[in-house]
């Protein structure tokens, strides 16, 4: 694949730099970043009063307070930490498909979704999966890892067939609450549901980004053909008809309605997204902001 | 049933053809998918809506193996036999005369009788010789011995009724040359009456029903003192009483109207009186409708008698005078050899023993005992003595039975090109008449004086039979025909173009060159017109041609099918040609192309 097809031009990556990628979950890590953390710190931003005990910092001693009380009270401040995010690419062969292409949309979201992550001094890690884990470069801080970032989404192969849940189950949890974004078709084997569930106990704040492409969202086929899956070679001979496109819109309406379904009652955040659609409106449907 | 054509099923090959192409199809173009997930969804849901549907290819197959065979057959022009359809000549009679007009059969007995026609050409099986002919004044052979059924359709579809009587003779006679040209030859006659054509050799198919018709038969006119009187002939041919509104027209305006009854099969005389003098076309109309509207109307021409003027150049002669002032109409004017270049304003110039040096151009001429010497008949010095028999056969001559004529000396003339002798005496002529360009001549050869002729009873009836020649009393003999009669003209001697109008307002040249020719094309009903131009201006004369009032006696034709009640039951079987399955074939093969295309698109 051409770098080009995924780097972006600067003003693009002017207008994504400005985003945060909202999560409900106070990051845990110790490292300061750029998000509220449940632990009291040293940022600007006040927290709360506390009773001076020895060993305090005294040069947090609130002066005033012990002029009005006559009592030592240290300020808490709320600490901003980094969050740690993993987005999860499906590597998969039917990810390689559609036009436009699945896959090439998948890592342009992927790579953007780094880039604002970066921007606000989270820590990034990519991780391919398909039916197993395949590779992942973990732990990327500051913008200067974007380029190593690129450089291995550019160099990420898809081949292999579907099967996420297993493959997210080899994720060790990225030591700490996050936020797990997953990239995928989802026309998984053994589906997607434990995999979540395995995330969300790995305290990850998920979230599904469902690439579709045109084709297979309202395929534009007729006659007799043979279906062959790109994944498993398994073929398939049908004559395509009013009815059996009837069907299978039907079989594609229940398979994302479960999906969405599944997430609503997990509160889990959940897009939808057509490969069609242009990077900026990728972006601005998942982030949920405009660029 | 049977093939006709069964060398189409050679096409019966493509029927593997197509289950080779499905065997081939079953090999299906890949199409590569992201996932086939969904699409086991959507044909495990597919196939508990339709049990049958992984039938559903084969079934197309077997509806299109089905669709092929079925247009096969139907190429193969697959026909229900019958005991006719041995016969390897058709030869169908459709009667054209007038009577076919009645529209006791709807929509008229000859359209009905065309659409019978139509339905055995398109059922008979290929091969058939069809023979189509049409009996009416005339008998036309449509179509002679044709295989190929669009020329005859064609040409069956374009018969056309006529006004016209049958004519019974000529196409019996053809009928049997025809017949005895092929072996195997079946007759069909399409007619309201049973002509016994070609003996009992033939298949009458009557298009007759109960018709009620009631008809102006004749309609003709006489002056008596300057008054013209009417008479119409009508006919009740119904079995009921009838009420009848008579309408009387002259030159289209209505003259007269009266309601008249008349009882079963009456014919009644109906006479009018107080027509205006100037009327020239008449007609008597039924208004009442009823199965035939053709010979409601009766139409006559009213031709007072014109005055003709005759102008007599002679020295003396009684008999000629007597003769010709026994002739009504007729004003005579003498004079004596002196006046022989008053030559205008007269009808007719008689010289007698005279010639001028030109002859009058405005009007016809006789001749007595041509002048030797003279310009225009051609006479040897020496006069003939006449021996021998007196011989003729000439028009001119009817009625006149004495050929023992005394005549001392008679001129030797010589018979111009545009004359024919009317009387020869030992093989010379003796009068010769004839028409010079438009003028009509005759030529006496011998004085008066010199015969016992003027003594004869022959005399008068000759110069009658002359002057009517020469000077008729109407331009048209008959003031009305009958359709395809000839219209004979006698046209006026200046007269430098003739037309006649037909009814419909088609204008015909019939003159020059002259003589006229009698006009043969009467078969449009209603009035026809005569235009003569001259030098001095056009004149208008007039002539009818009338609907045959034999036509017009439809319960006629019943009653002769009625009295034989074994040729009735014979008659009305229908012919039965078989039936053609061609299009049977197509129209299913059409239906299962349609459910083919139906359970492609909603077989699910």
């Amino acid at each position: 694949m051409e770098k080009k097809d995924i780097l972006f031009d600067s003003e693009f990556l002017k207008k994504i730099e400005q985003l945060r990628i909202n999560s409900r979950i106070l990051m845990s890590t110790t490292a300061s970043g750029n998000r509220k953390s449940k632990a009291k710190g040293s940022s600007v931003e006040f927290s709360d009063y506390r009773e001076y005990s020895i060993g305090d910092d005294f040069r947090r001693i609130d002066w005033n307070a012990y002029g009005r009380f006559d009592k030592l009270f240290i300020k808490l401040f709320m600490e901003e930490r980094e969050a740690r995010v993993n987005i999860f690419v499906d590597t998969s062969k039917s990810m390689d498909w559609g036009e436009p292409n699945k896959g090439v949309q998948a890592r342009r979201l992927a790579a953007a979704l780094s880039y604002i992550s970066l921007s606000n001094f989270d820590r990034v890690s990519v991780i391919a999966v398909n039916n197993r884990l395949v590779s992942s470069i973990r732990s990327v801080h500051t913008k200067e890892g974007f380029w190593k970032v690129l450089e291995y989404l550019e160099n990420m192969p898809y081949e292999g067939t579907t099967a996420l849940n297993k493959a997210i189950r080899e994720f060790d949890g990225g030591g700490g609450a996050g936020i797990s974004i997953i990239i995928s078709d989802f026309l998984s084997f053994d589906g997607i549901k434990d995999a979540i569930k395995y995330l969300q106990y790995k305290k990850q704040d998920v979230f599904l980004c469902h690439i579709l492409s045109p084709e297979e969202l309202s395929p534009a086929v007729g006659g007799s053909i043979r279906l062959v899956d790109v994944e498993t070679g398994e073929a398939r001979d049908v004559t395509i008809t009013h009815g059996l496109l009837k069907a299978y819109q039907r079989a594609l309406d229940s398979f994302i309605y479960d999906i969405r379904e599944f997430c609503l009652k997990r509160g889990i955040k959940y897009v939808q997204l057509c490969s069609d659609l242009s990077m900026e409106n990728m972006i601005l449907m998942t982030v949920g902001e405009k660029p | 049933m049977t093939f006709y054509s069964p060398l189409s099923f050679l096409f019966l090959i493509l029927l593997p053809v197509i289950i080779l192409l499905y065997l081939l199809k079953q090999k299906h173009q890949d199409y590569p998918i992201s996932s086939i997930i969904l699409w086991h969804e959507a044909l495990k849901d597919v196939e508990a809506n339709a049990p049958w549907q992984k039938l559903r290819s084969n079934i197309l197959m077997i509806l299109q193996l089905m669709a092929m065979s079925l247009l096969i057959f139907s190429l193969a022009k697959p026909y229900i036999l019958t005991e006719t359809d041995n016969v390897s000549d058709l030869i169908m009679v459709i009667d054209t005369s007038a009577s076919m007009q009645c529209k006791d059969v709807l929509p008229s007995r000859f359209e009905a009788a065309k659409k019978e026609m139509v339905k055995i050409v398109e059922n008979s099986r290929p091969g058939v010789r069809f023979t189509v002919i049409s009996m009416g004044f005339q008998t036309t052979i449509e179509v002679n011995k044709s295989t190929d059924k669009g020329r005859v359709l064609d040409s069956i579809r374009q018969i056309k009724v006529t006004n016209g009587v049958a004519n019974i003779q000529e196409a019996r006679s053809i009928l049997r040359a025809l017949v005895n040209e092929a072996d195997n030859a079946e007759i069909v006659v399409f007619s309201d009456t049973d002509h016994d054509l070609a003996g009992g050799n033939v298949k009458f198919i009557e298009v007759a029903g109960q018709n009620d018709n009631a008809a102006v038969t004749l309609l003709s006119t006489s002056v008596r003192n300057d008054e013209i009187l009417a008479l119409s002939t009508l006919a009740n041919y119904s079995s009921e009483q009838k009420t009848l509104s008579l309408t009387l027209y002259g030159d289209e305006r209505v003259i007269d109207a009266r309601e008249i009854v008349l009882g079963p099969k009456e014919i009644k005389d109906v006479y009018w009186n107080d027509i205006p003098q100037d009327v020239v076309l008449l007609s008597c109309t039924i208004e009442t409708p009823d199965d035939l509207e053709a010979d409601n109307t009766a139409r006559t021409v009213v031709n007072p008698h014109k005055t003709r003027k005759v102008l007599l150049v002679t020295e003396k002669n009684i008999f000629l005078e007597k003769a010709l002032s026994l002739i009504p109409g007729i004003e005579l004017f003498k004079t004596n050899t002196q006046n022989i270049n008053l030559q205008e304003g007269y009808n007719l110039y008689i010289y007698d023993g005279i010639l001028p040096e030109k002859l009058p151009s405005d009007g016809n001429v006789m001749v007595f005992n041509p002048p030797h010497g003279n310009k225009h008949i051609e006479v040897s010095e020496d006069d003939l003595q006449p021996g021998g028999t007196w011989e003729y056969d000439h028009s001119l001559m009817n009625n006149v039975n004495d050929r023992s004529f005394a005549v001392s000396k008679m001129r030797d003339m010589v018979v111009p090109e545009w004359g024919e002798v009317v009387l020869s005496a030992g093989g010379a002529p003796a009068i010769i008449a004839g028409q010079k360009g438009s003028q009509k001549i005759i030529v006496v050869g011998f004085d008066l004086h010199q015969t016992d002729i003027p003594l004869r009873p022959a005399f008068p009836i000759m110069i009658a039979n002359f002057t009517e020649w020469l000077v008729p009393s109407r331009t048209q003999e008959i003031p009305h025909l009958l359709p395809f009669e000839n219209a004979a003209f006698n046209v006026i001697p200046e007269a430098e173009e003739v037309w006649v109008i037909t009814p419909s307002g088609k204008k015909v040249s019939v003159a020059p060159p002259f003589p006229v020719m009698p006009y043969a094309h009467t078969e449009e009903l209603g009035f026809y017109t005569i235009e003569q131009r001259t030098n001095k201006g056009t004149q208008y004369d007039f002539f009818a041609v009338n609907f045959p009032a034999d036509e017009s006696d439809l319960s006629f034709h019943e009653a002769q099918i009625e009295n034989d009640m074994d040729s009735l039951e014979k008659n009305n079987a229908p012919y039965d040609v078989g039936y053609n399955m061609t299009w049977i074939f197509a129209l299913f093969a059409l239906v299962v192309i349609c459910l083919e295309w139906w359970v492609y698109n909603y077989g699910n």
